[in-house]
């Protein structure tokens, strides 16, 4: 009877260390995948900050452009209004029939001065007189405001310049 | 740009005007604008020459924008 009983003893032990490997194993696997997808997981998250950070960026430099833009908008818009200004006060036929010749040699000067604005905005180097140029108007009458962007990237002659 | 040179007329000169002009050997012709026209071919190379000024301005932005963007990209990449 008890040599039965140690013999289904012996066989619940071993059914139930069975059990209790399977069941380490099988744990053990589990946790090798958690880990691997926690791994995985942590990938994405540093991808995507980093992806959100990118996007920051690029918005706010989008931003400071546009910022920037607007800013040219208005200074160009304000330069544009100039001419129309200084129209307003000038009556061009009272002037020509005043002093035609006088007028002759503005609108002459004045239009070559417009056409050197276009060469100047297409690229065209400076010539002598503007790197020389004191000021805005010594520089071109008809486009002074070129004078600041010049002087700012160091292309007119300091010495006189400042 | 080319040189061109503007003439101007009025009754007192006219005369002077046309006998230079003869004296030049050139014939006699004359296209014309009034005070007004002047004033408003003038208004018309402004505008024109404020639109180059505008496309430039965007010209740049979109520089300045596509540098820094890249730059960043680059900055991601780099953290990846």
């Amino acid at each position: 009877m008890g040599m039965k009983l140690a013999g289904v003893m012996f066989l619940v032990m071993c059914i139930m260390g069975g059990i209790g490997y399977w069941y380490y194993n099988d744990t053990q696997q589990r946790m090798a995948i958690l880990q691997e997808n926690n791994a995985k997981l942590e990938i994405a998250v540093e991808t995507n900050e980093a992806a959100l950070e990118s996007l920051q960026t690029s918005y706010a430099s989008a931003q400071a452009e546009n910022t920037r833009l607007n800013a040219a908008y208005t200074s160009i818009r304000r330069q544009n209004q100039e001419l129309a200004d200084k129209l307003q006060k000038i009556d061009l036929t009272a002037a020509a029939i005043a002093n035609a010749e006088g007028i002759e040699r503005a609108v002459n000067r004045g239009t070559e001065n417009a056409g050197r604005c276009f060469e100047l905005l297409s690229g065209a180097e400076l010539n002598e007189k503007e790197r020389n140029a004191e000021n805005g108007i010594a520089f071109n009458k008809e486009c002074p405001w070129f004078y600041d962007t010049y002087k700012s990237r160091g292309l007119l002659n300091t010495a006189t310049a400042d | 740009m080319r040189k061109l040179e503007w003439i101007v007329i009025n009754e007192g000169n006219v005369d002077a005007v046309i006998a230079r002009l003869a004296a030049s050997g050139k014939p006699f012709a004359i296209y014309g604008l009034s005070g007004d026209g002047y004033g408003d071919l003038g208004l018309n190379f402004s505008d024109i020459r404020a639109l180059v000024q505008q496309q430039q301005a965007i010209i740049a932005a979109y520089e300045g924008y596509y540098e820094q963007a890249e730059e960043a990209m680059d900055n991601a990449v780099i953290q990846d």
